[in-house]
């Protein structure tokens, strides 16, 4: 089962429309009880900023049961934009820990104009499922002005430059974070949420 | 690299309609906008914008129904501008589906709600419109009727990148809906202050246009309308929007 964690801040309705059209059915978790069914895949999705999406996951009472659900590292956990900035445990934007699933810091990008907005190639950097049928290169949609710069070269799946190389795709263990937004990211983006549930 | 983002911009009215005006005003019925929305959808487009050009005049809240339905059909990011007075109507139309909301009247005095909404929802997804007017050679600010606003414009663009605007759309009084080019004049004296993604609209008249404002500056975004709205000298409404080959062409320097 895939499910969609609903704490408040994300685009949950367009994630659910894609799926649907594809005959997937997405739960929309709500509740961080429902959590311990049989989902094997959840997205953690997020609009807003660092502070904010840890306080919400906190005061629903997910941000634990986040950390429980990981343990079984047959699940699967896919983090987006904000939702993927959550996965490590410190952000310029905020003075909160994150889930700390990897132990990085999100920086604050160096270009003159920010934020980061509108569609930038994705170069891959390592064959991956997510990226099964989806060309080096393609263009996905960013909305984002912190970003992953320094990181372990192993878990790196793909990069993007905006002025500098960041990290716009990572896998270390069974946590997955994405910078941009697939959701949005016409037929590219669509292709990879249906690889995130075929894998 | 970053892609030149070339961006529809959809106004609907009170009545639910999706209008194309002239210098503001001067309405002309174009359709249905979820279908206008639907047919942008096949056609692999950048971004859309949608504006209420009556939510602010009528003084009434955004409709919710209305835009968590143009959300659910948007296959592309989608800004919502219209009627957003306060940080509680942001959050409710950012959890509705939609990437971005767009200010205008409602921040002209109040830097402060700049402040509160991009704290809470990420600069990233505020954007602030400015509406500008050449009078006498001269740019002033103005409201969406055309009145002008006592306030430095460069002075203005400062305080809401200072407050947390994540990005500025340059809405053009003159050369809205007259197809007479983009106002390049007005772009020199300003985006030099400017340290946030920009759109401007308003005078797109052909895709040459595009090219010209692309060429001469490398930050900013097309707005377009007229010309992915309508087609031919008697202004048909058929909604188009460049293919691949021609955004190439387009982006070429």
């Amino acid at each position: 089962m895939i499910g969609i964690i609903d704490y408040g801040l994300g685009n949950i309705n367009a994630f659910y429309e894609i799926y649907k059209e594809n005959g997937i059915k997405l739960s929309v978790i709500d509740n961080y009880k429902d959590l311990k069914k049989n989902y094997s895949k959840i997205i953690l999705p997020g609009v807003g900023s660092f502070d904010k999406a840890i306080t919400l996951l906190k005061s629903n009472f997910f941000f634990d049961e986040i950390l429980n659900f990981s343990l079984n590292k047959n699940n699967k956990i896919l983090g987006i934009c904000v939702g993927m900035q959550i996965l490590a445990s410190t952000s310029d934007e905020g003075e909160l820990s994150g889930l700390s699933f990897i132990d990085n810091n999100f920086d604050k990008l160096k270009s003159k104009i920010i934020p980061h907005i509108g569609w930038n190639s994705v170069v891959i950097k390592k064959n991956h499922y997510l990226f099964e049928n989806i060309k080096d290169n393609s263009l996905f949609y960013f909305l984002h002005s912190y970003c992953l710069s320094k990181f372990q070269k192993e878990y790196i799946v793909a990069e993007t430059n905006y002025e500098q190389n960041f990290v716009s795709v990572f896998e270390k263990e069974n946590i997955i974070g994405v910078q941009f937004h697939p959701e949005k990211s016409h037929s590219q983006g669509q292709k990879l949420l249906l690889n995130f549930y075929k894998s | 690299m970053l892609r030149r983002r070339i961006i529809p911009f959809l106004l609907i009215d009170k009545n639910y309609d999706c209008i194309k005006t002239i210098n503001f005003s001067n309405r002309k019925y174009i359709g249905d906008i979820l279908n206008n929305i639907r047919i942008f959808n096949e056609k692999n487009v950048d971004e859309i914008v949608v504006l209420d050009i009556d939510a602010s005049s009528n003084s009434y809240e955004p409709r919710f129904d209305l835009v968590k339905n143009i959300a659910s059909v948007c296959r592309m990011p989608v800004t919502y501008g219209g009627g957003v007075k306060d940080l509680k109507m942001s959050k409710k139309i950012i959890s509705s589906g939609v990437e971005k909301i767009c200010l205008n009247s409602a921040i002209i005095s109040n830097f402060d709600l700049i402040k509160e909404i991009s704290q809470e929802i990420g600069s990233q997804s505020l954007s602030v419109s400015i509406n500008f007017k050449k009078i006498d050679g001269k740019y002033y600010l103005v409201e969406n009727n055309g009145k002008k606003i006592q306030k430095n414009i460069i002075d203005f663009i400062l305080e809401i990148q200072k407050y947390g605007a994540g990005e500025i759309v340059f809405n053009s009084y003159n050369d809205d809906g007259n197809m007479s080019g983009y106002d390049l004049n007005f772009l020199d004296n300003i985006l030099n202050y400017v340290s946030v993604p920009s759109v401007i609209v308003g005078g797109c008249s052909d895709y040459e246009d595009i090219k010209k404002l692309f060429l001469k500056y490398k930050n900013i975004a097309a707005g377009c309308s007229s010309i992915f709205i309508f087609k031919g000298k008697l202004k048909a409404v058929l909604i188009s929007y460049p293919s691949e080959r021609e955004r190439l062409n387009i982006s070429e320097s």
